[in-house]
């Protein structure tokens, strides 16, 4: 198991439950160990399983929640 | 406390920030819910009843809440002058949050504090339950979860001093969310961001309003000479209609001692500014008027003067002015006042 951390900038978030919405979301995500978004730097921290699922994913996901996302 | 423009906080931001996760929360549970439905062959679709347990119960949680919060402030209030920097640094605090919900720096977003993560998880999770308590369960909850107009509230609450304020506080901006959560259901997860940026804005002037007045009401309290009142005096005056009369000329003199009466109302001092001569004793008969709310205390900082007045009938404060200019009479909060001028 080859587990990497990467950070994503996320924008438009209005308050730290958006964060939560995010993490939930991400976490649901097959492959990925944590999630966590941190309001006030605009980054999640994302642990996530290589080759289980990809960064370009997590971004996807990140977008179709609502919020614009790019690799930090 | 402006307790109109808490409401109309909720109204606008409440509304819509947190409600854009909770209202996604509460989708979740009520489509948990029909999913069991579903099983037991129950084609009604139900989301009335959750929607109301939701926030039945995030309501009774947040008026508990704002009762412990102000009980917290009536125990933090040692004296009358740390009440009020209490107050000063809730009104920066809400300014704060305002100028986050601008976008003004992304320095203020770090007004905003983050629950710790199990907490949020613990939200979620009950988000994903199939109780039949959940959705009031997820109401509750939501305290765990305050967006930054929330916790711009909550530090009002606690700088009331008042568990009763406080809870009216959290309770009036909680109310204020409601309509606009039964009107777009748990849908507003669906409104587009440039429209949420555009009630963020209403929503952060009124935190404005509440941050300058709570800032000015402590600046009043401890007695500083710059309020909003003494700038507005500065400005030049324009007069629309026929403004009542209010004020009491220079007081009548009776056994050498100058006698002022001041009509204690629960919404403010009639007269509000009289003139008395410096260097003569003086004495003001406070003639309570009805049900006093924070007039209940009158106080004159300038001169450390400050009176818890009785319900009914009347109290007498006496002194001798000494420097000639205008000092202010306030209640406990510094909400309501008056002016002293020494002539």
């Amino acid at each position: 198991m080859n587990l990497i951390k990467k950070r994503i900038l996320i924008e438009d978030m209005h308050c730290t439950s958006c964060g939560m919405l995010i993490d939930g979301e991400l976490e649901e995500l097959e492959g990925v160990k944590s999630s966590t978004t941190n309001y006030a730097k605009a980054v999640c921290e994302v642990e996530f399983e290589e080759g289980v699922v990809s960064i370009e994913e997590i971004i996807t996901k990140v977008k179709e929640t609502g919020y614009k996302a790019r690799l930090f | 406390m402006n307790l109109w423009v808490v409401f109309l906080t909720g109204l606008t931001v409440g509304g819509l920030t947190c409600l854009a996760v909770q209202g996604g929360l509460l989708a979740s549970i009520i489509t948990e819910r029909e999913k069991e439905n579903l099983g037991k062959k129950k084609h009604k679709k139900e989301t009335l009843i959750p929607t109301f347990a939701f926030l039945i119960a995030k309501l009774g949680a947040y008026i508990i809440l704002g009762f412990v919060l102000g009980l917290l402030g009536q125990t933090l209030s040692l004296s009358d002058k740390f009440a009020s920097y209490m107050q000063m640094a809730a009104g920066f605090y809400v300014l704060a949050i305002a100028l986050n919900l601008l976008d003004v720096h992304p320095i203020f977003r770090y007004a905003v504090i983050q629950p710790p993560k199990f907490l949020t998880r613990k939200v979620r999770d009950t988000s994903k339950s199939k109780e039949l308590f959940a959705p009031a369960l997820l109401g509750a909850m939501t305290i765990f979860i305050p967006c930054g107009t929330t916790l711009a509230m909550e530090a009002l609450a606690i700088s009331s001093g008042s568990p009763f304020a406080g809870a009216l506080i959290m309770g009036a901006f909680v109310l204020g969310t409601v309509p606009l959560f039964i009107a777009l259901g748990y849908v507003t997860i669906a409104i587009g961001h440039s429209f949420k940026a555009q009630f963020l804005k209403y929503a952060a002037y009124a935190l404005i309003y509440l941050g300058v007045t709570s800032v000015n009401a402590s600046l009043v309290s401890l007695g500083s000479s710059f309020t909003l009142q003494n700038l507005s005096d500065v400005l030049p005056k324009v007069t629309i209609g026929n403004p009542k009369p209010t004020t009491l000329t220079t007081a009548p003199v009776v056994d050498g001692v100058q006698t002022a009466e001041i009509g204690v109302y629960g919404n403010g001092y009639r007269p509000n500014y009289i003139r008395l001569k410096a260097n003569q004793p003086a004495r003001i008969n406070l003639v309570v008027k009805g049900n006093l709310g924070c007039t209940s205390f009158f106080r004159i900082p300038e001169l450390g003067i400050s009176k818890n007045l009785v319900d009914t009938g009347s109290d007498i404060i006496e002194f001798t002015p000494k420097r000639v200019g205008k000092m202010t009479f306030t209640c406990s909060m510094g909400m309501y006042t008056g002016v002293i001028e020494v002539i």
